[in-house]
């Protein structure tokens, strides 16, 4: 009974030390990767702060403009006859109600109408940046 | 412990602590006591007594040491696991997501990167510690060659502790320096300045020293707000407008060999600059590569007599006034005598004028009159409403105070009616218009984004207001500004030309200030949209002319068709005919034998009759 009382008692405080001691070395460890981690964060950070100068300084207007004239030089300046909204797109017509209707794109318009097809009220609303 | 103890004597029967014994201590005792030569009786008590007080003693103090133990143990389970670290812990995660920064960064309104603060290496020499200055200034200018190797040694050698050898290193060039191994160099961890939109904001933005001073501009202003803050700071400037303002300007420049110019976009609701340019302009990364004239901001701080467009003021004054109505108009035949000065017409018309007339043609000798019927001190209380007397309220240090005539005489009356005799910034101009078109509230310019329309005091009647859009929208149909008409996107505008004053004194008749201010969409401002030339030359293209409506008018037409997407405002037809009843001008019914050709005018103009 009494040895097995000391060997509990022995296994108790071994136990206890081990796990303390694992603990202590375990948490030593975590703070050291954390600290490496944080460090690694701040690295990137700091590259990222880097990058976006960089993506800042690529994006110049002036510069895209260079290379959309040189590699999109189908896109010149938007004029205000290709600029539409949404609501103003015909819209698709089912067949078996409409027959007499004109299809789209053959509306015969006069010359300048087409390009302007918005009401007045256009001006008022969505005027969001 | 103690069972330890005990179990080690058991074996020696002759020892007291044997007593303790559970198997009869009476019984052996019995059988020993003959062999024990004194009083077996005393000595039986006393040893019992002194085994007994030993007992007792080693209770106590085993029970002491076990308690001890006890809340020794207690307390390392407690500070183990249950407690709370009272100290501090080491090591924290990081938390912020941003790079701290000396100066904080400047981002336009939707959040394109301005300006911000980059780490950099600075080079810089222990003096005394330096063994050989001359060899140390040949090996680092083979290093970095854009320093000079004569000049470097010479400051190398001085007598002094220390010297800036370079302020801002590249990594390889720091690598490079560490393996020349000079003693006595030593590396600074910096911070530079970055812009990397170049010289687009350079008068908004300004610069910094090398010591990440602000030195001009917002950079300037908001010194101390930069350097305390982890935040970037938002302007109303949009990039992208700011793109198509600054290089349509510099087109215009270079087309008509300007000596300068300035162009100004404005938020007619809100009095936020979305684009201001002043050419020539600089580099804020190179701030000193550039002459000093290059610094000069000329939208804020230069102010200049801005001719024609103040007949937009002129006019409302009038109609506000109540002196003229749309209807009236003044006799334009003669041109106007008063002392030894003589006003006449530009696009001189000869007859008389009605106030749309008088607007589109540009009649100085309309406005003049129409500016004396105010009078004088309506003049300038009108001029001070519109805050045209004083200096310029900016966020950038760089702003101009108006000059105007001290004693406001008849005379003075008459030219500033034209916009001769008083001078302003061209930001003035613009938020004055902004204001005229707005309802009449005052616009107070910002450099800020600002997330709500502000109204400001109402300086001109709402009926007012609708009549400045509906003259401003006749000319760029009919009148001087048609150059900058764009379909579908209801421009109005004003063109504006005067002569600069002279070293002499005088007029010049060839230097000119040609300017345009305009507004879209005129059924509802949004933008104002002025642009100004310093001493434009014309070209063939242009006939010879360097006036507002050839040089500066066409600019803002792209300026506007270039923006007006950006913005999110969509094109309408002109020829709707709810937008042209709410733009026509009726013409005036009474005095129609004189308004013949007035009325031939409007009808093909507007086509409302």
């Amino acid at each position: 009974m009494r040895v097995f009382v000391m060997f509990v008692w022995v296994m108790l405080f071994g136990a206890t030390g081990y796990t303390l001691f694992h603990i202590t070395f375990q948490v030593e460890m975590m703070e050291g990767e954390l600290s490496r981690l944080n460090q690694e964060i701040i690295k990137e950070q700091e590259a990222v702060h880097v990058l976006k100068a960089e993506w800042s300084y690529l994006n110049r207007p002036a510069r895209v403009e260079t290379l959309s004239k040189e590699w999109l030089p189908m896109l010149g300046r938007i004029s205000p006859a290709q600029v539409m909204r949404v609501e103003d797109l015909p819209m698709r017509q089912d067949k078996d109600q409409d027959d007499d209707q004109p299809s789209i794109g053959a509306n015969d318009l006069t010359a300048g109408a087409e390009a302007l097809p918005a009401s007045l009220k256009s001006s008022e609303g969505e005027m969001s940046q | 412990m103690i069972a330890l103890f005990r179990k080690n004597r058991r074996p020696t029967p002759a020892h007291p602590l044997e007593a303790r014994s559970k198997t009869g201590a009476n019984d052996y005792r019995g059988e020993r006591k003959p062999g024990l030569k004194c009083a077996p009786a005393r000595t039986d008590g006393v040893f019992r007594q002194a085994i007994e007080t030993g007992r007792t003693r080693l209770l106590i103090t085993g029970a002491v040491m076990a308690l001890a133990f006890a809340a020794v143990s207690g307390r390392l389970v407690e500070v183990a696991a249950l407690a709370d670290p009272h100290e501090p812990r080491s090591v924290h995660a990081v938390r912020t997501t941003e790079v701290q920064t000396e100066r904080a960064a400047i981002v336009d309104r939707n959040g394109k990167l301005l300006a911000t603060s980059l780490r950099t290496v600075g080079l810089s020499a222990n003096l005394r510690k330096l063994l050989d200055p001359v060899e140390a200034a040949e090996k680092l200018a083979s290093v970095l060659p854009e320093l000079d190797a004569n000049r470097l040694s010479a400051k190398l050698s001085r007598d002094a502790n220390f010297a800036w050898i370079h302020r801002n290193l590249t990594p390889r060039q720091q690598h490079q320096i560490n393996s020349l191994g000079i003693p006595g160099l030593e590396f600074h961890d910096r911070e530079a300045r970055v812009y990397p939109q170049g010289r687009l904001l350079s008068h908004i933005l300004g610069y910094t020293d090398v010591d990440n001073r602000g030195l001009s501009g917002l950079e300037r202003s908001f010194d101390e707000a930069l350097r305390t803050s982890d935040k970037p700071l938002r302007l109303s400037i949009d990039l992208r407008m700011q793109h198509a303002l600054h290089e349509e300007l510099k087109n215009a420049i270079d087309e008509f060999q300007a000596v300068g110019g300035a162009g100004v976009i404005m938020d007619v609701k809100t009095g936020e600059v979305a684009a201001m340019v002043s050419m020539p302009d600089f580099d804020p990364n190179h701030p000193t590569a550039d002459p000093s004239a290059a610094r000069f901001n000329r939208a804020t701080l230069g102010v200049y007599e801005l001719g024609s467009t103040f007949k937009i003021f002129n006019t409302a004054m009038a109609l506000d006034a109540g002196t003229v109505t749309m209807a009236g108009g003044y006799d334009a035949s003669e041109p106007l005598k008063i002392s030894r000065y003589r006003i006449s017409d530009y696009h001189a018309e000869n007859r008389w004028l009605s106030v749309p007339e008088i607007f589109i043609h540009s009649s100085n000798i309309g406005s003049a009159k129409m500016a004396l019927e105010v009078g004088p001190a309506g003049q300038k209380a009108f001029m001070q409403k519109m805050g045209f007397l004083d200096r310029l309220a900016l966020e950038i240090p760089e702003t101009g105070t108006p000059q105007y005539p001290k004693t406001w005489r008849p005379i003075n009356t008459m030219t500033i009616s034209f916009g001769h005799g008083i001078s302003v910034t061209p930001l003035h101009l613009a938020s004055g218009v902004a204001s005229m078109l707005n309802g009449g509230h005052q616009v107070t310019p910002t450099l800020m984004k600002r997330y709500a329309p502000v109204k400001g005091p109402q300086i001109i009647k709402r009926e007012v207001s609708d009549a400045v859009r509906k003259l401003m929208r006749l000319n760029t149909l009919e009148g001087s500004g048609k150059n900058a008409a764009v379909p579908g996107y209801l421009v109005g505008g004003k063109t504006g030309t005067a002569e600069k004053v002279g070293a002499s004194g005088g007029y010049k008749r060839k230097a000119l200030i040609s300017s345009f201010v305009a507004a879209f969409p005129m059924t509802d401002p949004r933008y104002v949209v002025y642009a100004v030339l310093d001493e434009p030359k014309g070209t063939k293209a242009t006939f010879g002319y360097a006036t507002g409506g050839w040089v500066a008018a066409p600019l803002v037409g792209r300026v506007i068709e270039r923006i007006a997407p950006m913005a999110g405002i969509s094109p309408v037809n002109p020829q709707d005919p709810d937008i042209r009843h709410a733009l026509a001008i009726m013409p005036p019914k009474s005095e129609q034998k004189r308004l013949a050709s007035f009325t031939a005018t409007m009808t093909a103009a507007i086509g409302t009759e």
